[in-house]
């Protein structure tokens, strides 16, 4: 009897040990063991790895408390470390992983500029190419929390600047900035110290525009000159960001208005819009648009993207266009991406006879003129004396130049259309030059090439003696 | 009665015990823990600047007890998650949107879910920064598993893949590297029998993911095995030291980065290093380089920092690059910085380079100068840089040497030009170019 009273009460504190385990175990992972790893800590300057252990750590799990806060704690990057990359804190309930991974997560404290500093040393120094992503994007989910600061801004830029970042780093903080918080970003402009104003200014104001279009268009419109082109084609950016149809619309306006860089700025926008629509979109857009120079730009821009991933059923595509000559360049664009050089010129002769055909068949020989010049001439001195035969000399020369310039400039001068001719000879001499810049010189002289032509070759001022 | 209470003193120590240790080691984790991929991609990334070996216990501790939890890491991201994340990656408008989409499928990542992650970045260039890096953290997480995966694609994702791997488990990764015998392993025929590859090129591209990877956790066993490389024979290796060097010099302060290289062992790999990292100091603090240099004496491998140091000051002021350089104990450092120095000078001016060098006598100094000198001029003006070249005097050796690599950079820039020099001065330049 005494022996089966023993053997109930330890039966029953076996069975409390393992109850008290279980229960340990189910606090383990309770919100407590997140508060408790959450606890702000200071964060100085760690080395990088260091940093990228504890921050992997953070998204890891809290599988085991204990050694994150002794990681934690001997990284001093506890604060940065539980909230991690896209705010994903272990062991949360759903709702904040939901929120974790849909939204900017929210119930963090903003990032001190020491966190800041940290973070960004890692994004800058990591070698892991992980863990410097996570550590930015950290940073751009704190640029989109409605806890930010004008002073965060100026903490992540101050580090960034000692850090070391890179240009596409500064892209991406700027553009963050101006998306989202725009007064701040605007104001920037006016403070920010004269050499950093205008890669700053670029920078921002795409993001800028994708929020607040008609603050961005304002900047630009009051901007001058050279600045002001350049700064176009970042506002054109940002306005497809925000929508396509505004984009569109604002320039076409300004080639109503005369722009002379309209081209330009319309390949500009015809790259945003496959950037942020992809090809299918891209397609529909630039079927959309009204038919004329615009059109034929945004073609070109589009049908080099298409052929370069879908050469065959881009030159299909392009077929549809071929009537008009103002979109004779997609055509080219479509065999200097294509691959598979052989089908291409398949295509190239099954082409209407048209100015379309004509820049493919330039194209199809400026491949063949830098791979197999001389089979190549004797095709183009074979063909009767022709726009094709301009065309293909033209093109014919471009290929050649990089490897024979001083043949190049002389074929050049076989092309019977003036215009043409001139650019195709001052396109060689461009190569020619760099080949031997005295030869080019005594060429030169003897060209027929207007001596202004000569600062287009060697990028000097012609020496009048 | 005093037994009694003992006993029942014992027990709800037992129990206390239990408690702390279910709490502290084994917490019942619906947490997402996100999956053994992170912690491997993470923490086994121990590499040159790893912590202090107290953690690293713990990580391992951390990681067997991820490794039981596998299962639950296959929630962290549902299929729905991953697809919605993928819309999203594909049209938002704002790229912020998009870059955070993409790193949150980098997150939700494991072995299981790859494919379906994958299927969302199909999209993106095969050269870009998300391309890459989803197949190097698929390699951190699957191994061979990832890096077999890309047999059957024609996208180049093996390499990241191997990468990845070799950066959580480089061991691992090595022996299965050098175990690979891809001639007579019927897995890799797409590659090597259908798109005609050939074993040995693939085997080199691998290699290099393979020292990438190793270089991002652990740079001194990347130069280990790339020593191990270039000692085979195969000339690949010295292309592949610059990966663990770049290691080096992204992660760690200028300085420490140098003292590094000058620590390693000599060889071309040492040389490599020294120079790169010592062009870094200079880039990013010049005085401090310098005085780096300075404090070197005439320690082996000097000159490796010399160079870069008196090029970058050159650049600017080669005349006070030179007064420094003169400075220097007699020697091979001497030399270099006088031979950078002439280099960075006779881009910038070289009729004022050449009128210091007109205005030299005949020394060891100057042949070091003419050699920087005619070396920068070819690119500009050949037949003038050989003609320097062949005025250094008093050690023959040096001048064939110097005119030979004169002759070569002549005959990049101008064949014709070279070719015709070369038939009045037979013997001088390689034959047949």
């Amino acid at each position: 009897m005494r022996k089966y009273r023993k053997f109930l009460i330890h039966s029953f504190w076996s069975l409390n040990a393992i109850a008290a385990f279980l229960l340990g175990a189910q606090f383990g992972s309770s919100p407590f063991s997140e508060n408790f790893v959450e606890a702000p800590n200071p964060v100085n300057e760690a080395p990088s790895k260091a940093n990228g252990l504890s921050l992997s750590l953070s998204i890891n799990g809290t599988n085991s408390p204990q050694i994150k806060k002794n990681i934690a704690s001997k990284t001093n990057q506890a604060e940065v470390i539980p909230r991690g990359l896209a705010g994903r804190v272990n062991g949360a309930s759903s709702s904040v992983k939901k929120l974790s991974m849909y939204e900017s997560p929210e119930n963090r404290a903003p990032l001190s500029k020491e966190e800041i500093k940290s973070l960004v040393d890692l994004a800058v120094k990591s070698s892991d190419p992980i863990e410097r992503r996570k550590a930015f994007d950290r940073i751009l989910e704190e640029i989109k929390s409605e806890s930010f600061t004008y002073e965060q801004a100026m903490n992540i830029r101050s580090a960034m600047h000692h850090g070391g970042a890179n240009g596409e780093q500064w892209r991406t903080f700027d553009y963050a900035w101006g998306a989202n918080d725009p007064a701040s970003a605007v104001a920037e402009i006016e403070n920010i110290p004269e050499q950093y104003r205008r890669g700053f200014t670029s920078n921002m104001l795409p993001g800028l525009a994708s929020v607040e279009p008609k603050t961005a268009i304002g900047i630009v419109e009051a901007m001058e000159g050279e600045m002001r082109q350049q700064m176009t084609g970042r506002l054109i950016e940002g306005l497809a960001d925000y929508d396509v149809d505004f984009a569109t619309e604002y320039v076409m306006e300004m080639a109503e208005n005369g722009d002379p860089n309209i081209a330009q700025h319309m390949n500009r926008l015809a790259q945003e819009v496959l950037e942020t629509t992809g090809l299918e979109g891209g397609l529909d857009w630039v079927e959309g648009l009204e038919e004329g120079a615009l059109q034929a730009a945004a073609l070109r821009s589009v049908a080099n993207e298409y052929a370069n991933d879908q050469p065959e059923q881009a030159a299909k595509w392009a077929e549809q266009f071929i009537d008009s000559d103002q979109n004779a360049r997609m055509f080219g664009e479509i065999v200097r991406e294509w691959g598979d050089k052989e089908a291409a010129s398949a295509w190239v002769d099954s082409l209407e006879p048209g100015q379309g055909q004509r820049d493919a068949i330039s194209a199809v020989y400026g491949f063949r003129g830098s791979r197999t010049p001389e089979k190549a001439l004797k095709e183009i001195q074979a063909m009767p004396q022709s726009a094709d035969k301009d065309y293909a000399l033209n093109g014919f020369i471009s290929g050649l130049a990089g490897q024979d310039g001083e043949a190049a400039v002389a074929w050049a001068a076989e092309i019977t259309m003036p215009g043409m001719r001139d650019a195709a000879m001052v396109r060689a001499a461009k190569q020619y030059y760099k080949q031997d810049s005295a030869a080019t010189q005594e060429w030169f002289v003897s060209s027929g090439l207007p001596v202004e032509s000569w600062y287009q070759i060697s990028g000097t001022k012609p020496r009048i003696d | 009665m005093k037994k009694s209470l003992k006993v029942h003193g014992v027990w709800l120590g037992i129990s206390a015990i239990a408690f702390v240790i279910g709490f502290k080691f084994f917490p019942s984790s619906n947490s997402n823990s996100q999956s053994t991929a992170q912690s491997e991609i993470s923490e086994e990334n121990d590499g040159a600047n790893k912590v202090a070996g107290s953690l690293s216990g713990k990580k391992e501790a951390v990681n067997n007890s991820l490794e039981t939890k596998s299962q639950d890491a296959l929630s962290q991201l549902s299929d729905l998650d991953i697809e919605t994340l993928g819309q999203k990656l594909q049209s938002s408008t704002s790229p912020i949107d998009r870059r955070l989409a993409f790193s949150q499928l980098l997150e939700g990542l494991t072995a299981e879910n790859a494919l379906l992650i994958r299927d969302q970045i199909k999209g993106f260039d095969p050269n870009s920064a998300e391309f890459k890096e989803f197949h190097y953290a698929w390699g951190a997480i699957g191994g061979t598993e990832a890096i077999m995966f890309g047999v059957d694609t024609v996208e180049p994702d093996m390499q990241p893949a191997l990468s990845g791997w070799a950066s959580s488990d480089p061991q691992k990764a090595i022996a299965w590297f050098e175990a690979l015998d891809m001639e007579n392993d019927s897995s890799f025929d797409p590659l090597l029998k259908d798109r005609k590859m050939k074993a040995e090129d693939l085997r080199n591209h691998l290699m290099g993911g393979l020292v990438q990877g190793l270089s991002n956790t652990d740079p001194n066993l990347a130069i280990d095995y790339v020593k191990g490389i270039i000692d085979s024979g195969n000339r690949v290796g010295y292309g592949l030291m610059n990966a663990p060097i770049s290691a080096m010099i992204q992660s760690r302060e200028p300085l420490d980065a140098a003292q590094w290289a000058s620590q390693l062992e000599a060889g071309p790999i040492r040389n490599q290093a020294m120079s790169r990292t010592a062009d870094n100091y200079a880039k990013k603090d010049f005085e401090a380089a310098k005085e780096w240099a300075e404090s070197m004496g005439s320690n082996d491998g000097v000159e490796r920092v010399i160079d870069p140091v008196t090029r970058n000051w050159a650049s600017k002021d080669p005349e006070s690059a030179l007064e420094w350089v003169s400075t220097l104990p007699e020697g091979n450092a001497q030399h270099s910085g006088t031979a950078a120095a002439l280099s960075q000078w006779a881009g910038k001016d070289p009729t004022a380079a050449s009128d210091y060098l007109a205005g030299m006598s005949d020394s060891p100094m100057r042949n070091a100068a003419i050699s920087g000198f005619s070396n920068r001029l070819v690119w500009e003006n050949p037949q003038a840089a050989m003609t320097w070249a062949s005025s250094i005097s008093g050690n023959e050796q040096l001048r064939n040497d110097v005119m030979a690599r004169v002759g070569k950079s002549w005959q990049r820039k101008d064949p014709k030009g070279a070719a015709a020099w070369s038939a009045e001065n037979p013997g001088v330049l390689p034959e047949g170019k």
